[in-house]
């Protein structure tokens, strides 16, 4: 459906995009991962056709959108980031208004305006103006223009920024179920967010794409070499030792001594699982154990480690 | 065609649901009701020195050159500095908000956000000018009887006049995100504009009349009079459509660089 060949965007000397490739399938659910400033919303930009790549092209279904006809926009929803929305408007009159301007023809357009508060269950806010509405409300209604007119493609730039929570699990959810029917194009910086709603991630840094990996392969544990945190509390006369005999154990390190009560970073021999075992020797040896928990790890140990397998491969 | 005007509408109630219209219309008919109350009152004035000592200069002593012509000179004076403010939204606040990157991933073209915006504003300075029209039917009521096809040709002046500034400021918005800024260069470039004749009087003839032919005061005197003349129709009309253009072009300028 999108494909991107060889794009790069410059903006005077700095360079927004390096040469990056990649497709999209009809029907895929792709996350674009990246930190803040990797070129995220350049790249979102570019495929919704608001300005042309420096180089290389792209394609919506074997289409040009920047030099084609406005009509040929009908096939994606777009939610820019930050979501702008018109706030002087209520949501009614701000969806009817979108409505007209996505062409959803007159006979299907009270039916295609009910169906998208319906599924982004904005109806409680319908007559308040949107300015007035609380971040995830504008978000939800943010989601509904886009969907508006039943595009094929759906371009998502940070559809959970600055939510809370509880909101933020809703839209994920949301975005999971639209997933099920159309092609999604979404941005985030937010690992698990990725996790939990794409089949693919393409990871974007310093203006490249660095790796183009499907969602479930992207652990957040390190893959391999596994690693715990565990605190215990106890009498520590006999030391420490026993952690070391754990089979599959390769490596403890004392993290914090804080008298009774202490941290250690444990590291598993790749492969093997030691949780239980762990478990029951601390327990077994009279400790309490306060803590045990695999180590997550952040974007950039993700980054390096995904990187650094591409290489390998 | 469905979508330019719902752009237009959607933008001429966002005015309509604004604080800053309604001071900016009370303010703008408050100002020229005192204009045609003075014009009116000076008017009688020598009217009736004329009618006590015949040997008074009798010079504009008709409703139209005495009345009508300065009136709505002064209004186009007062319009240069009020329509900036109503069209410095048109596109600095949609750019400042982003609601213009969703307009631009929406399957409309840019010339209809353009032509849409334009008549919004239009549609709003005819709400803003028209009421001054009762003034001289109120007038008649005192003494004066105006003629209503010199008062329909010279606000059909005043119209295209109101236009070229909306043309012009709309351009000015499409620049930049700031208001105030677009309010205060569209002001000065309208003065510019509206003052451009004064200087034929200092340079070589053949560039003052280049100068006195861009000068949108030159154009506007005998519309003024109710006098609808093609040439300056056609001046109106040309700058009106030049500065749309730009406008479309600035819009469209994303699309060019690479």
């Amino acid at each position: 459906m999108i494909s991107v060949q060889n794009v790069s965007k410059s903006f005077g000397s700095v360079k927004a995009l390096d040469r990056v490739s990649f497709e999209v399938a009809r029907g895929e659910v792709v996350g674009l991962l990246g930190p803040n400033g990797a070129g995220k919303t350049t790249m979102l930009r570019l495929i919704t056709g608001f300005f042309p790549p420096t180089e290389g092209k792209i394609l919506i279904d074997g289409v040009d959108l920047l030099h084609s006809k406005p009509l040929l926009r009908k096939k994606i929803g777009y939610l820019a980031e930050h979501n702008p929305l018109y706030e002087d408007m209520t949501t009614k009159d701000f969806l009817s208004h979108v409505a007209v301007l996505k062409r959803v023809p007159f006979r299907k357009r009270k039916q295609s305006i009910s169906a998208v508060i319906e599924r982004c269950k904005i109806g409680p806010v319908l007559n308040r103006l949107i300015g007035k509405l609380s971040k995830g409300y504008k978000q939800r209604i943010g989601l509904a223009q886009a969907l508006l007119g039943e595009p094929e493609l759906l371009i998502l730039d940070e559809p959970t920024s600055g939510l809370d929570p509880k909101q933020i699990i809703e839209i994920r959810t949301l975005i999971q179920t639209l997933g099920r029917e159309r092609t999604v194009l979404l941005s985030t910086h937010i690992l698990p967010e990725v996790r939990l709603t794409c089949q693919r991630i393409l990871i974007l840094n310093e203006a490249r794409l660095v790796a183009s990996v499907a969602a479930p392969d992207v652990a957040p544990q390190s893959p391999g070499a596994q690693e715990f945190r565990v605190t215990l509390r106890g009498s520590w006369d006999q030391g420490d030792e026993f952690l070391r005999f754990v089979p599959g154990v390769s490596e403890v390190r004392l993290e914090r001594d804080g008298g009774a009560e202490r941290d250690y970073l444990i590291v598993a021999e790749h492969g093997k699982e030691i949780q239980s075992e762990l478990a029951r020797r601390i327990l077994f040896s009279g400790f309490e154990l306060l803590t045990l928990k695999p180590v997550e790890w952040n974007l950039e140990e993700i980054f390096m480690n995904v990187v650094t397998s591409e290489v390998e491969q | 065609m469905i979508q330019l005007i719902a752009i237009a509408r959607r933008d001429f109630t966002a005015y309509l649901n604004s604080f800053s219209f309604y001071v900016l219309t009370a303010f703008f008919l408050g100002v020229t009701g005192y204009f045609f109350w003075s014009g009116l009152s000076y008017f009688s004035l020598i009217s009736f020195q004329v009618a006590t000592n015949p040997e008074a200069q009798v010079k504009g002593l008709n409703l139209t050159e005495g009345v009508l012509s300065p009136f709505l000179s002064n209004m186009t004076v007062l319009m240069l500095l009020l329509i900036p403010i109503l069209t410095m939204r048109a596109f600095s606040e949609e750019k400042r908000l982003g609601t213009l990157e969703l307009l631009f991933s929406y399957p409309i073209s840019d010339l209809q956000i353009v032509i849409g915006k334009f008549l919004s504003l239009l549609g709003l300075f005819a709400v803003f000018v028209f009421p001054t029209i009762s003034y001289f039917y109120l007038g008649g009521v005192v003494s004066a009887q105006f003629e209503t096809p010199t008062l329909l040709s010279g606000y059909g002046g005043l119209f295209v006049v109101g236009a070229s500034f909306i043309s012009l400021s709309m351009f000015i918005s499409s620049l930049t995100e700031h208001q105030a800024v677009s309010a205060g260069i569209g002001f000065v470039i309208l003065l510019f504009f509206w003052i451009l004749g004064w200087m034929a009087e200092w340079v070589s003839p053949a560039l003052g009349t280049i100068l006195r032919e861009l000068s949108l005061v030159e154009h506007f005197y005998d519309l003024s009079r109710g006098v609808l003349d093609t040439k300056d129709i056609a001046f109106f009309v040309l700058f009106i459509l030049f500065f749309l253009f730009a406008s479309l072009c600035s819009l469209e300028v994303r699309t060019w660089k690479r």
